[in-house]
């Protein structure tokens, strides 16, 4: 068995982990830039609590806040964090008449809050540093920042495992600990003897795909996964059909699914696709991915294969796969070929993603 | 309603009236000098061709205005206000209206007073420092055919807003 870690160009990488690539570049290169996060949003807004861009000092970015009607703003915001050196927050309302004529023209009429925190190469910044350790570990973060009053910015973030502290101390947030079993929103809490609003919100890590088999729709299924910014691994057994060239995975394992199975750790993954093109080597994942908890299990295949496949595993196995199994895998789009497939099965999983939140 | 709510209401609905439907739109046949600007960031592109009277005077102005609502209203606007204008008062018809949507009241008072008609409607813009390139489109579409007949009237005014 070999594993290859095979990375395109970081350009190619999308959603939060692209942005977070140009970040840790900058970084690398002694660059300040201002982390812009949505902490509120309420009505028709393009993104959602807990998205962010970044912004360094000459107006570059990567990622964005909306379709381009409010960047500008948000530039000018980053760039006001910057030169201050302070966190900076904003409110983005295009709920009113005078947005639509005077203001973004967007006309979604929906209200969005952003903070603006500096993140310079020559001190730790908590907030940013626990986003980049959360996504490279794939755990959510649950964080709570005050939006106002001269707390802005400070505040407090958790996981599964531990906390961290925003510009406070352990005694000071100390206060903070009920927003643990709070609802996402806004919520008004005491910090240093002060009523302050906090904005509750999660920031989602991408999503985790294994991939069983490295056919024809495996190149543009992962450009696409590429694209947003998911984490993904593929394996197949076929060494020449495992071309890091053509396929922009994270990692390539060549295994069969027994074995692949028991190096990746399974548990890792939100979904994992059976998609080898071979009766027997799908038989092998879906038993392989029976024993695990994988939450999305797809098969690739029309119903008649699924079904002859579903017949030779055990009892327990079907019952496991249960509820999780999605045969034949992707949404029912129409078309044909390779890109038409892979379009199904991402655009499902993105629906599993969305629900999933 | 209170007296600022009925203004900015009347404002927003002038602006958007002039942006839906503007004034003056098209080629003049008889222009003696025209000009160009766009916007690469939003996409705006504003041509203006006007006509020259022996005397520097505009006496007839047209736009072909591809753009937002908010720049087609300034077009239209402008291609209203500026017929009857020489060099002098257009500079300072300029100078009023940067005074205005960039919320300096100090500038409004520059020369004989507020801007004249409808062009103090465009006032609601101050509030939204991104869209201010839109209204200041045409012109530079103007002063680039003013510079085209021979000699800049706004040109150093609009290099200080960049």
């Amino acid at each position: 068995m070999t594993s290859t870690e095979a990375r395109g160009e970081d350009s190619d990488l999308g959603g939060a982990r692209g942005v977070l690539a140009a970040a840790q570049a900058w970084r690398a290169d002694g660059r300040s830039f201002a982390l812009a996060l949505v902490v509120e949003a309420e009505g028709s807004t393009y993104r959602k609590p807990g998205a962010f861009a970044v912004i360094a000092a000459r107006g570059e970015r990567r990622g964005a806040l909306s379709g381009g009607c409010l960047e500008p703003g948000v530039e000018e915001l980053a760039l006001h964090a910057l030169e201050s050196d302070a966190p900076q927050s904003a409110e983005f309302d295009t709920r009113g008449d005078d947005d639509v004529v005077f203001g973004s023209g967007s006309g979604c009429r929906g209200r969005m809050r952003v903070i603006a925190i500096p993140v310079r190469p020559d001190r730790s910044s908590p907030l940013y540093d626990c986003i980049v350790d959360a996504m490279e570990q794939g755990e959510a973060l649950c964080v709570a920042l005050a939006i106002e009053g001269p707390e802005h910015g400070l505040g407090t973030a958790w996981n599964a495992t531990s906390e961290i502290q925003i510009g406070t101390t352990p005694a000071m947030s100390a206060p903070l600990a009920p927003l643990r079993g709070l609802a996402r929103g806004r919520h008004r809490m005491v910090l240093q003897g002060r009523t302050t609003e906090f904005a509750l919100f999660h920031i989602r890590p991408p999503l985790r795909l294994l991939l069983f088999g490295a056919g024809p729709e495996a190149s543009p299924l992962l450009r696409c996964a590429r694209t947003l910014g998911w984490f993904t691994v593929i394996a197949d057994h076929r060494e020449a059909l495992l071309m890091p060239r053509c396929l922009p995975a994270d990692r390539l394992l060549c295994a069969r699914p027994p074995a692949a199975c028991a190096a990746l750790d399974p548990l890792q993954f939100d979904a994992a696709i059976a998609m080898t093109h071979l009766a027997s080597a799908d038989l092998d994942a879906l038993r392989a991915l029976a024993a695990s908890s994988v939450g999305y299990v797809g098969l690739l295949g029309p119903p008649a294969r699924r079904d002859e496949l579903l017949a030779q595993l055990d009892d327990a196995s079907r019952a496991a796969l249960g509820g999780r199994l999605h045969a034949p895998v992707g949404l029912a789009l129409g078309g044909e070929g390779p890109g038409a497939i892979a379009l199904s099965i991402v655009a499902d999983l993105q629906r599993h993603l969305a629900e999933r939140a | 309603m209170d007296m600022q709510s009925a203004y900015r209401d009347l404002y927003r609905d002038i602006v958007r009236d002039h942006g839906r439907a503007p004034h003056c739109v098209g080629e003049l046949a008889s222009a003696t000098t025209q000009g160009e600007a766009h916007n690469a960031v939003c996409g705006d592109r504003v041509r203006v061709t006007l006509h020259l009277d022996g005397n520097g005077r505009i006496r007839e102005l047209r736009h072909a205005t591809e753009g937002c609502l908010l720049c087609n209203a300034s077009a239209s606007l402008m291609a209203l206000h500026v017929v009857g204008l020489r060099r002098a008062g257009l500079r300072a018809m300029h100078m009023r209206l940067t005074a205005l949507i960039t919320g300096n009241p100090a500038g409004l008072l520059l020369d004989d007073g507020v801007l004249p008609g409808d062009l103090g409607a465009l006032a609601g813009v101050a509030a939204f420092p991104s869209r201010r390139p839109c209204v200041m489109l045409p012109w530079e579409a103007l002063d680039g055919a003013l510079c085209e007949a021979g000699g800049a009237v706004l040109q150093d005014l609009l290099r200080d807003q960049h």
